[in-house]
Parts: structure tokens; sequence; C-alpha cells
């Protein structure tokens, strides 16, 4: 069974992933942590279950994508991009230019990511932000590897296009 | 297919880069004394619920006597006798 000391070096490593996965999947700051820290809570909770430790990633995911469903699902109107101030959401950079750079940028990946369609998003962002497997994806979403590798591809042709005049000005 | 970092890749990273984690939780380990105080939560709730229904019956049966101490008060035929007299009278 997994120890104290265990969880806590898997939520050093995997928290920060997965709160820029849920940011980067419309979550508010605040929500996002809020799903964070309960999606390890429950993890910690079923760890006498837990056999495969390697699976740690995707199911903590799996359980903050269902987070995020349930929420979104109690609150019957959400807008996916503009609920939250960029703003609040502290960042370990405290330089202002870099700052000021990465808000802008923000601004235009949260707007191009909300274009995707909620299935080639949440591929896309497990595995670039997520950094889960294409295996891990598959688990954590039920679907098969290879519908995971064709939804990456897809969002990352629809980026393209969507980032295209930003690639221009940089 | 190409699965390798493009440019669209590294803007996604970049633009999340900054994100910092919320504080983490504190992972309770389950200790004996935690078990203990269930258990005694559990018997303290058994043990109240125990004492109401007592009270209730305790209650309940003064009630009751009070009934029963009423009828036998009442003259009914072959109880004419104070149970005092009857009782001089046996001896």
């Amino acid at each position: 069974m997994i120890s104290s000391h265990e969880m806590t070096a898997y939520y050093e490593r995997i928290a920060p992933r997965l709160t820029s996965f849920l940011l980067s999947n419309g979550c508010g700051y605040d929500q996002a942590c809020d799903i964070v820290q309960e999606s390890f809570i429950r993890l910690w909770k079923m760890r006498d279950k837990l056999t495969d430790q390697d699976s740690i990633s995707g199911m903590v995911f799996r359980i903050a994508k269902n987070l995020r469903i349930d929420d979104y699902r109690k609150a019957s109107k959400e807008v996916l991009v503009d609920e939250y101030d960029d703003s609040t959401v502290p960042t370990v950079e405290n330089e202002e230019d870099d700052e000021e750079d990465r808000r802008y940028l923000r601004e235009c990946i949260d707007k191009a990511l909300a274009q995707l369609p909620e299935d080639l998003r949440l591929c896309y962002t497990m595995f670039n932000l997520g950094e889960l497997s294409i295996k891990q994806i598959s688990e954590a979403l039920g679907i098969s590897e290879s519908l995971v590798k064709v939804r990456i591809h897809r969002a990352k042709e629809k980026l393209r296009i969507l980032l295209a005049d930003l690639k221009e000005s940089i | 297919m190409n699965m390798n970092e493009d440019f669209e890749d590294i803007l996604v990273k970049k633009a999340y880069s900054g994100v910092k984690a919320p504080p983490c939780p504190v992972f309770a380990e389950e200790t004996q004394t935690g078990k203990k105080s269930f258990w005694s939560g559990i018997w303290d709730k058994i043990s109240g619920t125990r004492d109401a229904v007592t009270q209730g019956l305790r209650e309940l049966s003064d009630d009751a006597l009070d009934g029963v101490c009423a009828a036998g008060d009442r003259k009914t035929p072959g109880n004419d006798e104070p149970r005092e007299d009857k009782d001089l009278s046996d001896r």
C-alpha cells in the first residue's frame, strides 16, 4: 500500500501538470486547485486498491476529469475561457516582462484551445500539458490508443491553423 | 504519425509553464487511536440511545403503574376489604 510519504511525492510530481491541464480545459484557478486536491484525497482513500503504481497519473487525471464534469453539470451556465482573471493565477516567476508576455500568450492559447472540440482538447492537453503517455490517456478516457493518437494529431493540426497569426507575429 | 514537439506544442507549454500547483493536502494515515475514537463514538451513540430508551420506558412504566394503582383503588365486588385488614385477618 502507498504510504503518505509516497503519495506526497506523487503529488509534488503530478499536481503542477494536473493544474495546467485543468486550466487549459476551462477551469478557473481556484476551481482547478480544489479539483487537484480533491482528486488526490480520493486517490488516497482508495490507496489499498491501487495495484499498478504506474497508472496513478492516469487514474488521478481520470478522477480530476470526472470532478470537472461534475462541476460543469452543477454550473448550468459557464463561460469556457473568460471565466477567470489571469492576474489571479500565481506563477513561479515574477519578472514583470515575462509575466506580461506569458499573460498575452495564455490569452491566445486559451482562445485557441477553447475552439477545439472537447474530445480533441482533452487528449491533446493530457498529452502535452499533463505529460501522460498514450496508454495512460487511453486508460483515463476509456478509448483505444490509436484513437488517442488520431485525436492528438487532429488537435495539433487545428492548433497550427489557429495559432498561425501568433507564429508570424513572434 | 509525428508526435514530436512542434511549434504549437512549445507555445502551449510555455503559456502554462509558470502555473503553481495548490499546496499538498495532508494524507493522514489511519492510526489505532483513530480507530478507537471511531468505535468509542459509535458506542457513545448507542449508549445515548439506550439511556433515552430506558428513560422513556421508565416514564412509561410509571404512568402505567399509576393506572394500575388507580385501578387497584377502585372498589370491586369481592375487594371491599382493605388489603391491610385482610392481611391481619390471615394471621
